[in-house]
C-alpha cells in the first residue's frame, strides 16, 4: 500500500485516544495516554497518520464507519482546528522517548489553502519508524488552551510491516 | 522522505522584546539533542500550531526567518535556509531531509530578516529528526551516508 510517494506498508491499524477526563473535558496541561492495546506488540511502524474531522473550507465532516463525529462514549472526533493544540509523545519498545511533542496537526499535513485557491491535494504520511510502547505514549494539551470543553477523541492510523 | 527514527520538538523564543532586522537568535541547549546526527527538519507557524507546549504564542509568519545549522566542526552545513520552505504546509506536506551530519545545536541559530508580523515572546517551532550517535552505525546506510 502506498500513499503519496513516501511510505510502503503491508497493513494498517487504527486506535482511538480519548482526550477528556472524568468531567468530560480536555484539561490543559494534562497528558492523555494511549490505550494499552496489544496490537502494537511486535509491529514495526513505518508511518503515522491522524484522522481528523475536517472543517470548512477543507471539506465536510467525516461520517463514515466508526469515525462518527458524535460517538456516545467518546464524543466528537477532533477537528482540524483542535489538532493545532495537541502534541503527541511516543515511546519506543525499549521504553525510551522516541518522538517528543510531535504536533498532532503534522500527522495531517495538507498544504495551506484559501477559499479562493481551494483544491484538495494528496496528504503525506509521515514516515515515523520503529516499534512503539503505547503505555507510556501520550497526547498533551498545553496550558492556556481553552478549546476542549466537551468530550473529544483522537484517531490515529498506524502503518506497519 | 527517509524514515524518521527519532524526533524532538525544539522551541526558539524570540525574546522579551521584538527582534530587530538582522538579529540572530541562538537555539538553546536540549540534552536530548546532544551527540546526534540531524537528518531532517520541519518548522511550523501559527497556522499549524495554536500554542507551543510551553504555552507561548507561535509566530504568525515564517517568511522573514532563516535558519543556520552548524556541525561539530563549526561548519555552517545549512546556511540561512528559509524556514518558510521548511514548513510542510508550504511544500506539499513533505519534510526536508538532509544527508545526516553531527549537529551542534547550541551554535545553530535563526536569523530575523524581516520583522513583519513578529512580536516579542513568540516562538518558532522546530521539529528535528535525528539519529543518536550511538545508533549511527546501525542506521547510517538508510540515509546514504558512510559509504
Amino acid at each position: 500500500m502506498e500513499q503519496g510517494n513516501n511510505i510502503e506498508c503491508l497493513k494498517t491499524f487504527r486506535i482511538k485516544i480519548p482526550l477528556f477526563n472524568e468531567q468530560g473535558n480536555g484539561q490543559p496541561g494534562q497528558k492523555y495516554f494511549f490505550p494499552d492495546n496489544p496490537i502494537f506488540k511486535g509491529k514495526n511502524i513505518v508511518g503515522i497518520d491522524a484522522n481528523l474531522n475536517e472543517i470548512a473550507p477543507f471539506g465536510p465532516a467525516i461520517q463514515q464507519g466508526d469515525l462518527v463525529n458524535n460517538d456516545g462514549n467518546l464524543g466528537a472526533l477532533l477537528n482540524f482546528n483542535g489538532a493545532k493544540f495537541v502534541y503527541c509523545t511516543i515511546y519506543g519498545e525499549d521504553q525510551i522517548e522516541k518522538f517528543y511533542n510531535v504536533p498532532l496537526r503534522s500527522f495531517y499535513m495538507i498544504p495551506s489553502v484559501t477559499a479562493i485557491t481551494l483544491k484538495k491535494q494528496p496528504r503525506r504520511v509521515k514516515p515515523y519508524y520503529g516499534q512503539i510502547f503505547p503505555r507510556k505514549s501520550f497526547l498533551f494539551i498545553p496550558v492556556s488552551t481553552v478549546l476542549f470543553t466537551n468530550k473529544t477523541y483522537v484517531s490515529l492510523t498506524f502503518y506497519y510491516n | 522522505m527517509k524514515p524518521i527514527l527519532r524526533s524532538y520538538l525544539a522551541e526558539v523564543n524570540l525574546g522579551t522584546t521584538t527582534p530587530g532586522k538582522g538579529q540572530n537568535i541562538n537555539i538553546q541547549d536540549y540534552p536530548q539533542l546532544r551527540e546526534v546526527y540531524i537528518c531532517g527538519l520541519e518548522v511550523f507557524d501559527k497556522n499549524q500550531l495554536g500554542i507551543s507546549p510551553s504555552g507561548k504564542t507561535v509566530v504568525s509568519a515564517l517568511s522573514g526567518i532563516t535558519i543556520t545549522l552548524m556541525d561539530k566542526f563549526n561548519m555552517e552545513m545549512i546556511y540561512q535556509y528559509p524556514t518558510f520552505d521548511l514548513n510542510p504546509a508550504n511544500v506539499g506536506g513533505f519534510y526536508r531531509d538532509f544527508k545526516p551530519f553531527f549537529l551542534q545545536l547550541t551554535k545553530s541559530y535563526i536569523s530575523i530578516l524581516d520583522t513583519t508580523g513578529l512580536a516579542a515572546n513568540e516562538s518558532v517551532m522546530l521539529n528535528i529528526f535525528y539519529i543518536t550517535a550511538k545508533d549511527w552505525e546501525k542506521y547510517k546506510s538508510l540515509y546514504g551516508a558512510g559509504k
